[in-house]
């Protein structure tokens, strides 16, 4: 919940937010709105990554696999 | 690989390595940008660190992360304990978006989406007209600003 949360509030929000601004396109300001998106998007993915790997921790170990918390 | 043949993999040294990676490639756009702003020329430093741009270094971290999300999926699927058909359509789902998101960052498709609903619903893309009397119609495909006739060259028939 929180990784999509995040990962929505970078594609869809700050993407709403950079086209009501597109008359800054090209510009310092724009580009720093552009870094801020991608950020959370990765961060939303970074999240859900580490809840995965945190559920797959705390299944039983079946196979040839062992993850540390 | 341990003497018991297990692949042992830690969540933490994962997890810093994928923040570690991510903020090197955020720094490293910040500073092209700053030096660069705007979308750079392709096979130039600053396109290679552009964070928004297609088949840059920096724009194929976050398609990294979502297949290691989808494969993270796969895994789930595999060693979690089987459930009803709602617990198998819901890996499933989540699967497919994970693989969906990856094309995604390289096809643009979400910011595309974004741009159309802010322009349909929003006020970008709106015409700020200086009279509230002007009116905007859209002809061939082009926006055009009607302007009223003043009230002394309409009574005389006067045409412009």
């Amino acid at each position: 919940m929180i990784a999509g949360a995040v990962y929505l509030a970078g594609a869809m929000g700050v993407e709403l937010i950079e086209a009501r601004l597109d008359e800054l396109w090209g510009s310092l300001p724009f580009s720093m709105m552009v870094v801020v998106e991608e950020s959370l998007e990765m961060a939303g993915m970074i999240v859900l990554i580490h809840a995965l790997l945190s559920y797959l921790a705390s299944l039983p170990q079946r196979r040839a696999l062992r993850i540390d918390p | 690989m341990e003497a018991s043949g297990l692949s042992r993999i830690s969540i933490r040294r994962i997890t810093v390595g994928l923040v570690v990676m991510s903020g090197l490639f955020v720094v490293l756009g910040i500073v092209t940008q700053a030096l660069s702003p705007g979308p750079a020329e392709p096979y130039t430093w600053t396109h290679l660190f552009d964070l928004d741009a297609e088949a840059s270094a920096a724009g194929v971290v976050p398609d990294h992360h979502a297949c290691s999300a989808a494969h993270c999926c796969c895994m789930v699927d595999r060693l979690g304990s089987r459930g009803g058909a709602h617990r198998t359509f819901m890996e499933a789902a989540r699967r497919r978006v994970c693989v969906y998101l990856s094309a995604d960052e390289n096809a643009t498709i979400h910011e595309t989406v974004g741009f159309w609903i802010s322009h349909r619903f929003g006020r970008a893309g709106r015409l700020r007209l200086a009279d509230p009397r002007h009116r905007v119609r859209d002809r061939d495909g082009a926006r055009v600003v009607e302007v009223p006739a003043p009230a002394a060259r309409r009574r005389s028939g006067g045409s412009w």
